[in-house]
């Protein structure tokens, strides 16, 4: 599992005002928290050093030597969680979970497709049902990817987490009858409404309200 | 078209569309997504035309998902009637879209396909949307 050193500064102000501030000026307020840490400790990073740390191959599952001025010690550290505006998709507060390397812990590992399916061959689709897999091992033990070999997959048929082959020290912590890819047969357009028809369907909906609702209705006409 | 199969009300008021989405605005099914820009109402036809729209381009080829669903009945009066005499019929579901919305998401498909899917899928609706998808993210 990739290292990666992080340098942090202490946040002396907290809650929303004094946040949007350091987002204006490109940094990122965050948090530190774990086994380890009495009360967390607000932080402040900066903006493109974290955003090039969750653009990694493992997809932000890293292992990270943060750096606190003040503090004697780095942590050890993982992204607990990662909240980005809805719509610019900009990083607004990253969690920091600090982390023991003999103890372990559950992570989510992306999964990546190996090989082309037969069913896709003849016409499927290869929906991936689950991106990303819960799995129990110690820190250093992290996969950056499991591979999952859909060669095998007709239309019809998938792959679940107990059909995975893990690596050593590695094994599944969530439910393992859960569905990670299948292939589906692809549906068939069905013929257009003409504008008639959608307007009975619409007045249809309403006149089943109608009946199933009497009551209110009748209060409506009382006033 | 989607519409609820059972409703406790038949007439709601029309509330506020302030604040960006919290809920469905991250991709959770394809690789690629329209997201809505503005805020405004998505009626169940314009819905309903988007999708015809992308499965006719994409032809056999992807899966579509439709992340919205119009829930919230709209209730007009007839044409030349005087003001007054309490409120109108119901005509149509909408669903309240916020700023970071996903409104359909696609697998199955190349880059270009899926662009164009959504391009054209974004002329039957009234709201600013923007392609997405997950490498952006």
């Amino acid at each position: 599992m990739e290292r990666i050193n992080l340098t942090a500064q202490r946040r002396a102000e907290t809650g929303k005002c004094p946040a949007g501030r350091l987002r204006k000026m490109g940094n990122v307020p965050a948090v530190l928290y774990g086994p380890g840490i009495k009360t967390a400790i607000p932080l402040t990073l900066g903006g493109k050093e974290t955003n090039k740390v969750l653009h990694t191959a493992a997809g932000g599952n890293v292992l990270v030597n943060l750096t606190v001025q003040g503090e004697d010690k780095p942590f050890m550290a993982m992204f607990k969680s990662v909240s980005r505006h809805p719509l610019e998709a900009t990083i607004e507060h990253v969690d920091f979970l600090e982390i023991r390397m003999d103890h372990e812990i559950v992570a989510d590992v992306p999964v990546h497709v190996v090989g082309k399916s037969v069913g896709v061959a003849l016409g499927g689709i290869l929906q991936l049902e689950a991106r990303k897999i819960k799995v129990a091992c110690l820190p250093a033990d992290i996969p950056d990817s499991l591979d999952v070999d859909v060669t095998a997959l007709a239309i019809g048929s998938s792959l679940h987490v107990k059909d995975i082959v893990f690596p050593d020290g590695v094994k599944a912590a969530g439910d393992v009858a859960l569905t990670i890819v299948s292939v589906v047969a692809p549906t068939l357009e069905a013929a257009p409404k003409t504008a008639e028809e959608v307007q009975a369907e619409l007045a249809k909906s309403f006149e089943e309200k109608d009946k199933e609702a009497p009551e209110e209705k009748e209060k409506e006409k009382g006033k | 078209m989607l519409i609820p199969k059972k409703v406790k009300f038949r007439k709601q008021q029309r509330g506020k569309r302030r604040g960006l989405a919290q809920r469905g605005a991250s991709l959770s099914f394809g690789n690629y997504g329209l997201q809505a820009t503005e805020c405004g109402w998505l009626s169940t036809r314009q819905i309903e035309a988007a999708r015809i729209a992308m499965t006719r381009f994409i032809k056999r080829g992807g899966k579509i998902w439709v992340r919205v669903f119009p829930d919230k009945p709209v209730t007009k009066k007839p044409a030349e009637t005087r003001m007054g005499s309490g409120k109108g019929s119901p005509e149509d579901w909408v669903v309240v879209i916020k700023p970071g919305r996903i409104l359909y998401e696609m697998e199955g498909v190349t880059d270009a396909v899926a662009k164009e899917a959504f391009r054209l899928a974004a002329h039957k609706i009234s709201i600013p949307t923007k392609f997405i998808q997950r490498e952006m993210l």
